[in-house]
């Protein structure tokens, strides 16, 4: 339970909330007891509502209520007002320290279809998301202010049992245990509602073929953790690949491979889908870079170095790399061709071309190499075409008949997928001979650079024609193809004529094996987690209404006090609000019903006997026994006793609102019944209370609240009383208060003005001088403020005083005259006057 | 006890002493503390991965 604040707003103020209007209304609320009267029609409920927005931000007409959201548009900011003048409530509350802090909420939008309102909420000045420091609970919705509306006491009473269930529970403040009840039944649904993995569904396609046997085992199968799953599923999996090949394999590797293949062959008997692979070619290998041959070659005497391997291999010849006398030359025979200066002159030539000679052995081997890359990349050209290239006609036709077998669209799939696997074999053709002829000038380079022959301009190894083709061809594979079209036609009709046999299926199964483990030892752990969630769901809804059960007790005690306080003494009570035996879902209103005193009472649905004067009642003591059980600081109350149960008005001031002041509660209580405010406020007397009228006399400028604590206002009040009585002795009564009011007013005005000028004068010091209002006229003269007021002055006794002669009293419209006037001439002078106004 | 769950206490209290409550008990204590729904859901999911781990 709460412990009750020690709050209290100490002032409110209000713009452009529906009744009020372009003008800031500010209400001194500095007292435990406001009472605050007006007519119909005067801004009563936009004044309680404007405390429900502030607290809340919401509107509870707008949230208990049903009907198009739509009829609440627009309904926070005051018609008249333009679309972006500022609209707020604002009010300073003091807390437990005794700091008053500024609580402002300011509307950014209003309600607009389904959309809600927006709005901003600062505390001096800071921006905050509730007013949970004020032990307001704004989880509760628009409920969790402690503000009466007739429209809130309406729906607890004309709403269904279930529904009033969930409106005692916000009564009750005990929504969050259904909302903390409500986010643990949604971890569950969050696990029901994983989506199934890869694996899991692999499994459920197997447990709809010929081996479903195998499936239902691994799902059943029950294993502490996720290494031991494995294990076992590993050895169902094989038994299921036994069952199918007819032996048993060595592993799960072993078994994907020997599938595979099974897979594929049969596959085949079907239709040759595998004969249309088309396998991309190697990637082209680079072409040998030439250019430190060209360089040396150039650098070099081309004689020398054609000459250059039959010189070197002569050199080598020891008998002739020493002589030291001429001998006859081993090449071209001549006698004493090599003399000892021709053989040095020789070693010199060939120490000149070593480099060359080192890069025309590496120009040579990668050329060579650069050919054999060639060959092995031109082969896989030739075997990226599909091998139904190969088919000849026998073959052809008996394909044919397969696909006409599968569908009527097969048969004109394969004759496309045909056309243009011939058609990319021709094209694969073209770029194999533009190898060939690239393979041709590179067999040159390798001659030339054996030779040590300088390559001539224009003799590179040039890829151009080869490039173009091999761009072409790998476009046409890996664009959308033929083959495509009949892969896509055919493999779903091939999946399904082998389906039910389940070897496709068992195939997936195992090459999800990874996924299947850790998704079935997931699913375990979630059924498991699931039911505990379930079970803990159970024991917090049993709990819930334990809660809920001692709530009602406590609730139905506090009820029936604050009924006794407005209805004592009658035979027909309250019996105490009840969960239905069925659960903590409906609740029933009890009413004990007694023929006498003394009696036994006889317990009934309240709502089927109660009067509409009880049934308000009961909403009120509800009301106020909530706001007992949060221990709201403060309760305001719009129209507590309607005007039909008159009887009542009496024992609300005097028992029920001087309970609520005596607990500790500030009052705000609104009424049209000028009685009512009367009682209120004379029976509290000792509250100090703080009296306002409403009125709206300008429907752009709003609602303006006239403090009435005095007693001008209070003679103001009574007048109210009797003003529209039919008769004159009812009218009598509302003359004599107005007459007073006027009296009032004058005394008031003298003294101000007399003390204004230096002399200091009492209300009680005018008294003596003049007490009628005939005498106090002409004291007023000097201080009227217009020719018009005091004229209207003139009036006044004129319409109240009639002579004795006259039993009759002024017509109601008379009077409504004279009240006019008088406030008028009120309102001037504390204008005027302000706080210096003696009261 | 937090303004977010005032009565979580009272919920506490009023749970047996039972096995079937000691998991709703885990989740009540697990979200006593929590000031948002986002945060309470971050609170029992916290418990839920436990006990699924």
């Amino acid at each position: 339970m709460k412990t009750r604040q020690q709050m209290r707003l100490e002032w409110l103020e209000i713009r452009g909330f529906r009744a009020f209007g372009s003008e800031a209304r500010r209400m001194d609320l500095t007292s435990n007891l406001i009472v605050v009267h007006a007519g119909n029609s005067q801004g009563k409920t936009s004044l309680a509502e404007a405390v429900e927005f502030l607290v809340t931000g919401r509107s509870s007409r707008r949230d208990l209520f049903g009907g198009a959201k739509a009829e609440y548009n627009e309904s926070l900011r005051n018609a008249h007002l333009p679309a972006n003048d500022p609209v707020w409530v604002a009010a300073g509350i003091r807390n437990d320290a005794g700091i008053i802090r500024e609580v402002r909420r300011e509307l950014v939008t209003d309600f607009s279809g389904a959309t809600d309102c927006d709005s901003r909420l600062t505390v001096d000045g800071e921006e905050v998301s509730s007013l949970s420091f004020l032990g307001i609970d704004t989880i509760e919705g628009a409920i969790a202010a402690p503000v009466l509306l007739q429209h809130t006491l309406r729906y607890v009473l004309s709403t269904e049992p279930k529904q009033r269930a969930t409106y005692f529970k916000a009564l009750l403040a005990l929504s969050d245990l259904d909302l903390f009840r409500e986010r643990v039944r949604a971890q569950a649904a969050d696990l029901e509602h994983v989506s199934t993995g890869p694996g899991l569904l692999s499994l459920q396609r197997l447990s709809q073929t010929d081996l479903a046997a195998f499936a239902i085992k691994i799902q059943q199968l029950d294993v502490p953790n996720r290494e031991t799953l494995r294990v076992s599923m590993e050895q169902v999996l094989l038994e299921a690949g036994t069952d199918v090949l007819g032996r048993e394999s060595e592993s799960i590797s072993h078994l994907i491979e020997t599938l595979d293949q099974l897979v594929r062959e049969r596959n085949d008997l079907v239709f040759p889908l595998n004969d249309f692979i088309v396998a991309l070619p190697t990637e082209f290998p680079p072409v040998p870079d030439l250019s430190t041959y060209i360089e040396e070659i150039r650098r070099a005497d081309e004689i020398s170095a054609t000459l250059l391997p039959v010189l070197t291999a002569v050199l080598r010849v020891p008998e002739i790399a020493h002589i030291d006398q001429p001998v006859d030359c081993p090449v071209c025979l001549t006698a004493d061709g090599l003399t000892p200066e021709r053989v040095k002159d020789i070693q010199t030539r060939l120490r000149d071309t070593t480099q060359l000679s080192a890069a025309s052995s590496a120009a040579e081997n990668a050329v060579r190499n650069f050919r054999t890359h060639l060959q092995t990349w031109a082969n896989s050209v030739k075997n990226s075409i599909p091998s139904a290239t190969a088919w000849d006609h026998t073959r052809e036709q008996a394909v044919a008949s397969a696909a006409a077998g599968l569908s009527t669209e097969i048969p004109v799939l394969l004759t496309a997928a045909l056309e243009y696997v011939r058609r990319i074999a021709a094209r694969a053709q073209e770029v194999v001979d533009a190898a060939r002829h690239v393979d041709a000038t590179a067999a040159e380079m390798v001659d030339l650079v054996h030779r040590r022959v300088n390559v001539p301009d224009g003799a590179t190894i040039s890829l151009v024609d080869l490039e173009e083709l091999l761009s072409e061809f790998l476009d046409e594979l890996s664009a959308d193809n033929e083959i495509v079209s009949l892969r896509t036609a055919v493999q779903p009709l091939l999946s399904t004529r082998l389906q039910s046999e389940g070897t496709q299926d068992l195939l997936d199964v195992l090459r999800l094996l990874e996924e299947l483990v850790a998704e079935q030892y997931s699913e375990k752990r979630r059924t498991i987690v699931l039911q505990r969630l379930k079970s803990a769901d159970g024991a917090l809804k049993k709990a819930i209404g334990t809660v809920l059960d001692d709530r009602f007790a406590k609730m139905s005690s506090a009820i029936m006090r604050w009924w006794g306080s407005i209805r004592p003494e009658e035979l027909v009570g309250f019996a105490g609000v009840k969960r239905r035996a069925a659960g903590a879902i409906f609740v029933n209103l009890v009413a004990a019903l007694q023929a006498d005193a003394e009696g036994n009472a006889v317990e009934r649905d309240a709502l089927g006997v109660f009067s509409d004067s009880q049934l308000n009642a009961l909403g009120l003591s509800t009301f106020l026994a909530r706001a007992e059980l949060v221990q709201s600081p403060f309760v305001f109350l719009d129209d507590p006793i309607p005007g039909s149960d008159g009887d009542h008005r009496l024992t609300f001031c005097q028992n029920t609102l001087a309970e609520l002041l005596s607990s500790g509660f500030q009052v705000i209580v609104t009424t049209y019944d000028p009685k009512l405010a009367e009682l209120a406020q004379t029976l509290n007397e000792s509250w100090g209370p703080i009296t306002y009228d409403l009125t709206l006399l300008n429907v752009a400028e709003g609602t303006e609240p006239v403090q009435s604590s005095d007693l001008f206002s209070n003679y103001m009040l009574q007048g109210e009383d009797g003003l529209n009585a039919p008769t004159a002795v009812g009218r009598r009564g509302a003359c004599t208060a107005y007459r007073s009011a006027a009296e009032r007013l004058a005394k008031q005005i003298i003294a101000t003005n007399r003390t204004a000028s230096g002399i200091f004068t009492s209300v009680t010091d005018v008294e003596q001088e003049a007490t009628m209002l005939g005498d106090l006229i002409p004291l007023l003269g000097p201080f009227t403020l217009s020719a018009d007021e005091k004229g209207k002055w003139q009036v006044i006794p004129k319409v109240l005083n009639p002579g004795n002669h006259d039993d009759g009293a002024p017509s109601t419209i008379e009077l409504k005259q004279i009240r006019g006037n008088l406030r008028q001439i009120a309102k001037a002078h504390k204008q005027k006057w302000g706080r210096d106004l003696i009261r | 006890m937090t303004t977010f769950l005032p009565n979580i206490d009272d919920l506490l209290a009023a749970l047996p002493d039972t096995k079937a409550a000691v998991d709703a008990r885990e989740l009540a204590i697990a979200g006593a503390t929590a000031e948002t729904s986002t945060e309470l859901d971050q609170a029992l999911s916290a418990i839920v991965q436990e006990w699924l781990s």
